[in-house]
């Protein structure tokens, strides 16, 4: 049979182990919106009585945090995907909205300059309508110009967007190495607070690029990017680096000095690079094919045509072709006025000249398939098809992430009802103990007033 | 199975959508347009930039009948002046016919004539614009001069049609070849036939007055039948503008479809949205209140 003060002893362990109840529900209540936190749970065990006469107390294991390892691989494995898809998003709704609504944009402007040398057919020794056809021309010109660099600018924010991405895996990869050594480090003490950064590190690297996650038998982490270069390992964190594509200057990528831009298949990286090396430049190389095909159309009329007083040899457009040709448009610099070429002949009422440009937006001038209007408006409907697509696609990675992040907090994430349960059963338990407590106490107080007595 | 009940984390996708589908009928409403960005309907988008291309490419067409048909006007009055001229012409050297006619008739007659070949003259190098309407395409030089030394009258013109495109593979001439008017296929144009025939008055010459009217007659005819062709292509002009028309409003239907909202369905839309979002928003409101913290005491 054990003495009173045992009981006593066990009492007040007990009282101890329900405060530190009491102290865990308070760290999970406090952690309830910490993003990664694994909710923690207290493991208690009875305590080995001294003999089998005496009663056991109570014992503080401690507190395991309640991660599952597998749900957290899949949020890794899913937000990638999820990322990728919106930064594509993201990136072509900017592109989308700086192509104008329908009627304002290069559409208009291409009509106009088309109605001009209609006009112009129409009285072709008009000196208004002439000066209108100028004007038209250099307004069509500043269209084009505007959209090339709306879509120059478009690409140069998302390769600034990558150059950033770059930076933040770099110090993300950092961060997982200064975990890794604070875990080793940690061996015996409690490491929970370091895990819960860990995940949140290993997921927001996760969104940026595709990574492989390979956990160390210390708890650490080691990471590996694109395809097994490693980024992480250990104590080290393997720098990635920033190149420069070519004559775009367009930044890549770089492990060890190896361009590993095209290993990165998914993640935020991933989808600026499709925005900036594939969208963005067919974009583009529509825009050129565009302004090119009128340039060289309507300079092969207007060309072999005569303006006012017989002049003719003449370009409208300053002669483009190919790549930046949208950005480049521009009258000819000896266009004036007076050499607008509206006659064939020479004649000065001559007018087919003006009628064969104006006719110009309906023939099939792009590929022998699309007039001029066709090929902005499939431009327009690209735009706004690959924006629609990956707008979709993200809204689904978006619920799949979604559904397994809630699958992961099942697991792992603090429950208020939960733990205020938790916090009536400690606060209970602690009542109940401290009124043990007392009991024996006063027991002790009336053998000690026997003996006294 | 354990639930970890987060009413905001699950409430916000349920907000941002509701609010996103109450943002699209506000806008929708607003701006009277469906289509606000191409991604909202990118096959529309794209009708939506043909249709606003037909529609201007048909006002295009629109404006150049407008203006081929005051054209063809000046020319037809032009015409009818010519031809009342003509008349006047052929009447003034009937009168010179025969053998009693006094010298007062025939200079009367001579003077007559004289005026109506003037009257030729500024008719013929008649402007619009600023430009000879019966030059051909040579529309900045006077189409019929008279040489100053020798008296000889000259075209200067040429034979060349301008045309002005009125639809899609439908033009009209706007110009009129002046000689083929007052010469056609004759040895001498008209204005030097009256010249001869005034000198045949003076002299006296009956077979060369009657040659000289049957000359004024051929021109007669041929004005007649240049007033006649453009009588119907004003008709056609006519006809064409309201096809035109027709055209436009079945091009400017088709645009509102693609691209207009139908006002009726976007604020029964707006308001349907507007009570999703508010329940979304009295959802996550009513459940953030529930906790079993609220029971403990």
């Amino acid at each position: 049979m054990s003495g009173l003060f045992l009981t006593l002893s066990n009492a007040s362990r007990a009282l101890d182990a329900q405060q530190y109840g009491l102290e865990i529900v308070g760290q999970n209540i406090a952690n309830l919106n910490t993003d990664g936190y694994a909710r923690r749970r207290v493991d208690f065990a009875e305590t080995r009585p001294p003999d089998q006469n005496s009663p056991g107390g109570v014992d503080i294991l401690g507190a395991r945090a309640q991660r599952d390892a597998l749900l957290e691989s899949r949020v890794r494995a899913e937000v990638p995907n999820e990322q990728l898809e919106g930064a594509i998003a993201d990136s072509l709704s900017i592109v989308e909205t700086s192509l104008g609504d329908a009627g304002t944009s290069v559409d208009a402007r291409l009509t106009a300059f088309f109605d001009s040398f209609s006009a112009l057919a129409d009285d072709p020794q008009s000196g208004i309508a002439r000066d209108s056809v100028v004007l038209q021309g250099k307004q069509l010109a500043v269209a084009f110009n505007d959209m090339a660099s709306r879509l120059r600018d478009a690409r140069a924010g998302a390769d600034t967007q990558f150059r950033g991405a770059v930076g933040d895996i770099n110090t993300l990869a950092t961060q997982i190495a200064s975990l890794n050594v604070a875990i080793a480090s940690a061996v015996g003490g409690d490491t929970e607070s370091l895990k819960d950064q860990q995940a949140v590190a290993l997921k927001s690297l996760a969104q940026l690029a595709n990574i492989t996650v390979m956990n160390r038998d210390d708890g650490g982490a080691d990471v590996a990017i694109g395809n097994g270069r490693a980024l992480v390992f250990g104590a080290t964190a393997h720098a990635l680096g920033i190149g420069s594509a070519g004559i775009s200057g367009m930044a890549t990528v770089t492990s060890g000095g190896t361009d590993i831009t095209a290993e990165i298949t998914s993640g935020r990286i991933a989808g600026l690079t499709q925005v900036r090396d594939t969208y963005i430049p067919a974009y583009q190389s529509q825009l050129d094919t565009l302004a090119s095909t009128v340039v060289a159309r309507v300079n092969g009329i207007h060309f072999a045509a005569y303006g006012a007083g017989g002049v003719t040899g003449n370009n409208f457009f300053a002669p483009v072709a190919g790549s930046g040709s949208a950005a480049l448009m521009a009258l000819d610099p000896s266009l004036t006025s007076a050499t607008v070429a509206a006659s064939q002949s020479g004649a000065a009422g001559d007018n087919q000249a003006a009628k064969d440009i104006a006719a110009l937006r309906d023939a099939k001038v792009i590929g022998g398939t699309s007039s001029c209007t066709d090929a902005w408006s499939h431009l327009v409907y690209q735009v706004g098809s690959d924006t629609k697509t990956a707008q979709t696609n993200q809204q689904v990675r978006h619920d799949i992430v979604t559904a397994v992040q809630k699958l992961r907090d099942t697991a792992s994430a603090p429950s208020l009802d939960e733990e205020a349960a938790n916090m009536m059963k400690f606060q209970r338990a602690y009542e109940a103990n401290a009124k043990y407590f007392n009991a024996v106490d006063q027991v002790l107080q009336t053998l000690i007033a026997m003996v006294n007595g | 199975m354990r639930i970890t009940f987060d009413p905001v984390r699950d409430g916000v996708d349920a907000l941002n959508a509701a609010a996103n589908d109450f943002a699209d009928a506000q806008r929708q409403v607003s701006t009277g347009k469906r289509i606000g960005v191409p991604s909202d309907d990118p096959v529309a988008a794209q009708r939506a930039v043909s249709d606003h291309a037909e529609v201007a490419t048909l006002d295009a067409y629109t404006r150049s009948a407008d203006s081929a048909h005051s054209r063809l006007a000046a020319l037809d009055s032009v015409l009818g002046d010519m031809i009342d001229k003509l008349t006047q012409g052929m009447t003034a050297a009937a009168s010179a016919q025969g053998s009693n006619v006094t010298q007062a008739t025939r200079d009367s007659a001579a003077s007559t004539l004289s005026g109506v070949r003037d009257s030729l003259v500024a008719d013929i190098n008649s402007t619009y614009n600023g430009s000879y309407t019966f030059g051909g395409s040579t529309s900045n030089v006077q189409p019929y001069q008279r040489d100053p030394m020798t008296g000889a009258w000259t075209y200067y013109g040429d034979s060349t049609a301008v045309t002005v495109d009125i639809n899609r593979g439908r033009s009209i001439t706007v110009t009129t070849d002046g000689q083929q008017i007052l010469k056609g296929s004759d040895t001498s144009d008209v204005l030097s036939a009256i010249d001869q025939l005034i000198t045949d008055i003076n002299g006296s010459n009956p077979a060369g007055i009657t040659a000289g009217i049957d000359a004024l007659k051929r021109a007669f005819d041929r004005a007649n039948l240049a007033q006649s062709r453009v009588g119907i292509d004003e008709q056609s002009v006519t006809d064409g503008t309201q096809r035109l028309a027709t055209l436009r409003n079945a091009a400017t239907a088709k645009l509102s479809s693609d691209e207009d909202a139908n006002l009726a369905e976007a604020v029964t839309k707006m308001n349907q949205a507007e009570t999703t979002y508010k329940a979304a928003l009295g959802a996550v409101g009513t459940s953030s209140r529930i906790s079993l913290m609220d029971y403990l005491t």
